[in-house]
Order: structure tokens, then C-alpha cells, then sequence
């Protein structure tokens, strides 16, 4: 290229850079908006152009896209803001309005944050700096006690302790009457986990401090209630414990034994009497079966089954039942014990059973001693008479030697009247026998109609030399009857005597016996000289005599029919008569047909009057 | 005859002196052999050595009465088995202990004394010989 060519060139390049010098003066301002206008030349500053215009273009776009994104963002940071900001106020609002006092303190303890509630009852009275002896109004839930400044919750939080329901009282000018406030708090840690301060809520438990005033109120006048009633409720144990305690005595203090024995035959309870009789110990025999415990026997020594003791008939039979027994010990003696067992009723049904018992080796020496006496007695009074008898009867027999009319008639008065002491001794002890009890009762099965033929046998004599008809009724289908022979016997001895001697020649004698119902039904009648009136009611007295019977025979003993009734009372029946002054008289009799005998008056072979 | 000929032993055994008397004389006009003893011992040795052909016996004595005496009797030997006895005695005749020996050791009887004249012993005592 030639000097001419070159400086053209130069001038063309010159002014092709030119045209980019106020593009990329702009554009050192960070104005991309120029355009470069593209010739049509096409040379390399063509090329040059158009990479600068495309350049510029996409700064633009670039910068224009850079520009919405920085508005959208900022428009998104904005929303963010506001919300936040919201949120931040609603907050705010809920800190500012809730009813518990909230306080921020940063590490010192100065309130960062306060919220309404805490303004208005804290006030300055929480920074400690404002703290001093006149404005500081928080004290222990004494009211008295000051809190100290260094255990405030709030200082705690701050210093990063937390705490639950720290009680104390706050009074100043703000709640001139005092406030009572549980306070929680908790220390606050930012997001790198560094203590910046702490949080403590208030929550005034005034109300419930009232509350609990009120309801210590209450509980106190509870527990006086309480105690009144329990006061009451003691003495009224104490009035039972008095109660049970006498009948606990009462019971203990009974001679009897008792014993209270369970449905299935274990013993319930034993008093003292029964451990000191049976030498037994209540603790060792509570529970354990009563037949084991206290072994029975009879007279005989021999055992006596279960199915056959008092307490076991009870229970069975719903009603008392009374033995005679021996109680044997567990030291081998044997007791003679009267016992009685009774069934303990609950609604109808059959609980328990109680067993009385006494020891009756008293009784039974007594009746021994009794029939001792009676024995001694029946023995000494008849011998002297029986020799009497004897000697007179020999002397008119005249085994002696012949008698004259007047030595005859002066022995037959002895003897006489020694048949009439006869009589009376013999009277007289039968009715020792029954009313010492020494009589015993001996139930048998009793053929009645062969007592009554056999006691008339007795009459024959009397009867044929009388000339008395004799009517005997008896039932065909007479069963027997379970009642004492020998007494039966006597009864129909002296009525039917009595028949025979108060009728006069001719007259006639009638005896019945039958079953009425239940009931055995006899009588004896006759058609002699009849009871007066005015004697009626003391035939069956001791040693009476109707006016009219003495008439008939002087020398009755007056203790016939006594004994008659005596007899038939013990037998457990009923006499009464009905009679017509000489005209005759009826004695009627009823007895059960088989006697229960009261346990008194059975025992044992040992025991059977010698007389 | 043989037996008018041979008069019969009676053992008499009472206590109360009066009534043995009555007893020894009745029975000795009766024509009895009368042999006497006053309590249970002597009149048990006495019925063993002389073998009587009945005894009346008294029940309340001292020393031995007559139950015991009697169940001896009976315990001895043979000829104690057999000899009729008839208590003679003031005892009611309901006495449970009389009656079970008398059933037990038979032949035996039983008189109330004040019940009887002595006639009527005796005619009892023959009526016991008689049935031996």
C-alpha cells in the first residue's frame, strides 16, 4: 500500500473509531442504550459494528432482564417485609394484650420488651437498676419477705436458668393492693446458640391465690367437720366398745360354758368359763371343728356319734335341744355336763349354733347325797316298824303263847296303828323321792291296760269281798306309751285304791284307756261316796283328807292323791276329776304318748336311787 | 318223809339285831335249821361253809351288803350258782339295783319287810324250796 493509501486508511480507521468513542463513552456509565448504525461497507469495522451493536443488544436485554428480576425481588422482599411486619405487629399485639405480664431482659437483666400487662403492673419496679428499698415491691408469697433482686426470674432467665411457677407478691404504685404472681422463665439463645438475654411471664394468680385462701378456708372447716364427727364417731365406738365390752364380760363372766360354733361345725368362740372347764385355749380352737375338739361320752364311756349330739340335732332340726353328756378333756378327765345347743337364725336360716353347757358333777353329788339321805331314811324309818309288825304279828299268831279277848284286841290296835305308820312312812317317801328329784324318770314303752290288770289283781280280794263290778274299757289298737311304769303303776295303785275303799258294797268301779287324738286318755271311776264341794279344791293337797273319805277310813294318809298328781305332772300330763257327793266320782288323766323328759331328770345307772 | 325228816338249813342274814331275833325264832318254831350272820362277810364265809338250802338276806348292812354278797355267791362255785336267795329288805321295790340282780342272779326274790308279816317270809321261803 502506498504513503497516499496508508493516510487515507488511517483517516477511514480514524473515523470508523470515532463513531464507537460516545458508545463507549456511555457505556463507561453503564448507559448500554446507543445504537451503532451498521454501513453497508462491508469491511471489517462492518463486522466490528455489528459485534458491538449485538453486544449492546444483549448488555440491554441482559440489563433489562437483570432489572425485572431485581423488581420482582424486590417486590417478593417487599411482600416478605410487609408480611413479616404483620406478623411482627400481631404479635406485638398479642405480647401488648396478653393478660400475663411478659418481659425481655438482655443479660443484665434491663427489660428489652415489655408488654402491656407487665408496664402496667411491673413498671420500673423490675429493672435493677430502679431497684431500692422504696420502689421495689416484690416480696415471697409472705407479702413480708423481700425478694431478692438476684433470684428474680427475670435476672435467672437472663443469666440462663429456667424456672416454673416461682411465686411472689408485687405491690407498688401501680397495684397499690398487691398482687400475687407466678412467674416462669426461660433463658433466650440466639441462632448461634449464645445467651442474649431470657424471657419471664407473670401471670397473676391473685384469683387463684383467693381460690386457694378459700378452699384452705374450706378444707380447714372440712377437717373441723371432720374431726367434730370423727369426735362424735369416737365416743359413739367408744359407747359400743363399752358395750360389747360388757357383754364380752357378761359372757366371760358366765358360769356356763358357751360355745358358738359355725354351719360347718367349726367353733366360732369359746368364753372363759369353757377354756377353764375344758382347759382348752380360745386362740388354738377358733376354726377348727367343735365334735374334734370337745369329745363326747356317755355314762357308759362309750363315744357318742356326731349325728347324735345336741349341737348336730340343732342345726338339723331348727329347734334347742338339751343332753346329759361328759365332756372329755384333752387331759383324759371326763366332765358330766348338761348341755344345751341352739340354733343361731338369720332370716329364717340356720347361721350357727350356740352351745350352753354347765357342769353338773355338783348336781350330781348333790342327787348322789340326796339319794343317800333317802335311802338312809327309807332304811332307819321303815326297820323299826317292820320289827314292830313282826313281833305283834307273832304274838297274835300266838307262836307265843295263847292270848286273851283283851290282850288280842289291845295287840291288834299296835298293830294297827303301826301299819298306819307304815303307810305314812312309805307315802312319805315316795313324795321325798319326787320332790328331791331323786325320782328318775325311766321312759319305757309301757303296755297300760297290763299296769291296770295287774294293779286290779292286787284287788281281787278287796273287790270280791266287796262285791264290786268291775268295768274295764280299753281301746283295741292301744299302742304303747313311752312313760315310767313304775310310776304309771302307782298312780293307778292309789286311784284305783281309793275306788275300791270309798265304795260301798255293790257299787261299781270302771276304768278306761284309750288314744284321743295325740293324747293318751284313762280314767278311773266309781260310784262311792263322792269329793264335797268345799273340798274339791284341796283334794290334791299334802296330807288332805275329805270330810267324808274320813268318815270311811280314819286312817288314810292324805298324801294319795298328792302324789297321783305329782306322778302324772312329772310324766307330763294333766289330772282333774269330776265329782258328785255320794254319788261317785271320775278321775280323768291325759299323758303324751311318748314323754320328752327335761335332761334333770334323766342319768345314768350310777345314779338310780337306791331306796 | 324225807323232807319233814331232814329239816332245811335256812341262812338268815340281818344286820338289825330285833328283827334277826323275830327271824331266828319264827323260823326255828317253823322247823328250819336256822343259821345266822349279821353283816355280808360272815354271812358269805357262813354260806360257803355250811352250804344252806336257802338264804334270806338282808340288803343294807355294813362291812358287805347284801348285792355284793349275793354276786359272790354266785361267783363262788357251783353250789353258790344255785342257792335261792330272798332278799329281806326296807328298800322300795323300784330300785333299779335290786331289780337287775335279781333278773341277773336268779334264783333270788325280793320282800319289803315292813310289807309282810313273818308268816308270809316263811311261806315265800317254802314256796322257793318247793320250785328247787
Amino acid at each position: 500500500m502506498d504513503a497516499e493509501s496508508l493516510d487515507q486508511y488511517k483517516d477511514y480507521v480514524a473515523v470508523k473509531l470515532d463513531a464507537l468513542t460516545p458508545i463507549f463513552a456511555k457505556a463507561a456509565v453503564g448507559n448500554f442504550s446507543s445504537n451503532i448504525e451498521i454501513p453497508d461497507t462491508d469491511d471489517k469495522f462492518t463486522e466490528l459494528y455489528m459485534g458491538i451493536q449485538i453486544m449492546l443488544e444483549v448488555i440491554r436485554g441482559q440489563t433489562e432482564e437483570l432489572q425485572t428480576l431485581n423488581k420482582s425481588l424486590e417486590e417478593r422482599v417487599h411482600a416478605q417485609t410487609h408480611a413479616l411486619e404483620k406478623q411482627n405487629n400481631l404479635l406485638q399485639t398479642i405480647l401488648k394484650s396478653i393478660g400475663d405480664a411478659i418481659v425481655v431482659t438482655n443479660t443484665e437483666g434491663v427489660p428489652t420488651m415489655m408488654n402491656r400487662a407487665a408496664e402496667r403492673v411491673l413498671g420500673e419496679s423490675i429493672i435493677p437498676s430502679q431497684i431500692d428499698h422504696e420502689t421495689y415491691g416484690i416480696f415471697h408469697s409472705d407479702i413480708i419477705t423481700p425478694f431478692p433482686p438476684s433470684e428474680l426470674p427475670t435476672f435467672r432467665a437472663a443469666h440462663g436458668e429456667a424456672m416454673n411457677d416461682v411465686e411472689l407478691f408485687i405491690k407498688n404504685k401501680n397495684i397499690p393492693y398487691g398482687m400475687f404472681m407466678s412467674v416462669t422463665g426461660r433463658p433466650l439463645y440466639d441462632e448461634m446458640g449464645k445467651l442474649f438475654g431470657g424471657v419471664a411471664v407473670f401471670r397473676d394468680i391473685s384469683v387463684h391465690k383467693q381460690l386457694e385462701e378459700e378452699l384452705n378456708k374450706y378444707t380447714k372447716e372440712l377437717e373441723e367437720k371432720v374431726k367434730e364427727r370423727t369426735g362424735e364417731l369416737e365416743q359413739y365406738l367408744e359407747v359400743l366398745h363399752r358395750e360389747e365390752a360388757k357383754e364380752k364380760a357378761l359372757l366371760e363372766s358366765i358360769g356356763d360354758g358357751v360355745i358358738a360354733i359355725d354351719q360347718d361345725g367349726n367353733i366360732l368362740y369359746i368364753n372363759q368359763a369353757t377354756e377353764q372347764m375344758l382347759g382348752l385355749h380360745s386362740d388354738l380352737v377358733v376354726g377348727k371343728s367343735f365334735a374334734e375338739v370337745v369329745p363326747a361320752e356317755n355314762e357308759k364311756g362309750e363315744p357318742v356319734l356326731l349325728t347324735d349330739r345336741p349341737f348336730h340335732i340343732a342345726a338339723a332340726a331348727n329347734k334347742s335341744v338339751s343332753r346329759n353328756y361328759y365332756y372329755v378333756r384333752h387331759d383324759g378327765r371326763k366332765i358330766p355336763v348338761a348341755v344345751t345347743a341352739s340354733p343361731i337364725l338369720l332370716n329364717g336360716r340356720v347361721m350357727g349354733l350356740v352351745n350352753t353347757f354347765r357342769d353338773i358333777t355338783n348336781d350330781l353329788e348333790i342327787d348322789r347325797a340326796k339319794n343317800e339321805l333317802v335311802s338312809l331314811a327309807s332304811h332307819q324309818l321303815r326297820t323299826p316298824p317292820a320289827g314292830i309288825k313282826w313281833y305283834a304279828g307273832m304274838l297274835l299268831s300266838e307262836d307265843v303263847g295263847p292270848l286273851n279277848k283283851e290282850q288280842r284286841a289291845y295287840l291288834e290296835e299296835i298293830a294297827f296303828n303301826n301299819e298306819r305308820m307304815i303307810d305314812v312312812v312309805n307315802a312319805m317317801l315316795n313324795i321325798s323321792r319326787l320332790e328331791l328329784g331323786t325320782f328318775n324318770i325311766d321312759i319305757k314303752p309301757t303296755d297300760l291296760t297290763n299296769v291296770i290288770e295287774g294293779v286290779l289283781g292286787e284287788l281281787t280280794l278287796q273287790i270280791a269281798a266287796k262285791r264290786l263290778v268291775v268295768v274295764k274299757e280299753y281301746a283295741l289298737d292301744m299302742p304303747l306309751v313311752g312313760t315310767d311304769p313304775v310310776l304309771i303303776r302307782m298312780v293307778f295303785q292309789n286311784l284305783l285304791f281309793n275306788a275300791v275303799k270309798y265304795t260301798p258294797a255293790g257299787g261299781r268301779i270302771a276304768v278306761t284307756c284309750g288314744m284321743l287324738g295325740p293324747e293318751v286318755h284313762l280314767s278311773v271311776s266309781d260310784t262311792g261316796c263322792g269329793i264335797p264341794k268345799e273340798d274339791q279344791g284341796k283334794i290334791f293337797t299334802k296330807l288332805f283328807r275329805a270330810s267324808n273319805a274320813k268318815r270311811i277310813d280314819s286312817a288314810g294318809t292324805g298324801l294319795g292323791l298328792y302324789i297321783v298328781k305329782r306322778i302324772i305332772v312329772e310324766l307330763g300330763g294333766d289330772v282333774r276329776f269330776a265329782s258328785q257327793e255320794n254319788e261317785g266320782t271320775t278321775f280323768f288323766i291325759t299323758l303324751p304318748l311318748v314323754h320328752a323328759v327335761p335332761p334333770a331328770r334323766t342319768r345314768g345307772e350310777h345314779t338310780r336311787a337306791l331306796v | 318223809m324225807d323232807e319233814t325228816s331232814i329239816k332245811k338249813r335256812i341262812l338268815i342274814v340281818e344286820d338289825d339285831t330285833s328283827l334277826l331275833r323275830g327271824l331266828i325264832d319264827k323260823f326255828t318254831r317253823e322247823g328250819f335249821a336256822v343259821l345266822s350272820a349279821s353283816n355280808g362277810i360272815e354271812g358269805f364265809s357262813s354260806a360257803m361253809l355250811n352250804h344252806p338250802d336257802v338264804i334270806l338276806l338282808d340288803v343294807v348292812m355294813a362291812e358287805m351288803d347284801g348285792l355284793t354278797m349275793l354276786e359272790k355267791l354266785r361267783a363262788a362255785d357251783e353250789w353258790g350258782k344255785k342257792v335261792p336267795v330272798v332278799f329281806l329288805t326296807n328298800l322300795s321295790p323300784d330300785s333299779d339295783a335290786i331289780m337287775s340282780r335279781i333278773t341277773k342272779d336268779a334264783p333270788a326274790f325280793y320282800l319289803v319287810k315292813s310289807d309282810f308279816l313273818l308268816s308270809d317270809v316263811v311261806t315265800k321261803v317254802r314256796e322257793c324250796l318247793a320250785v328247787k
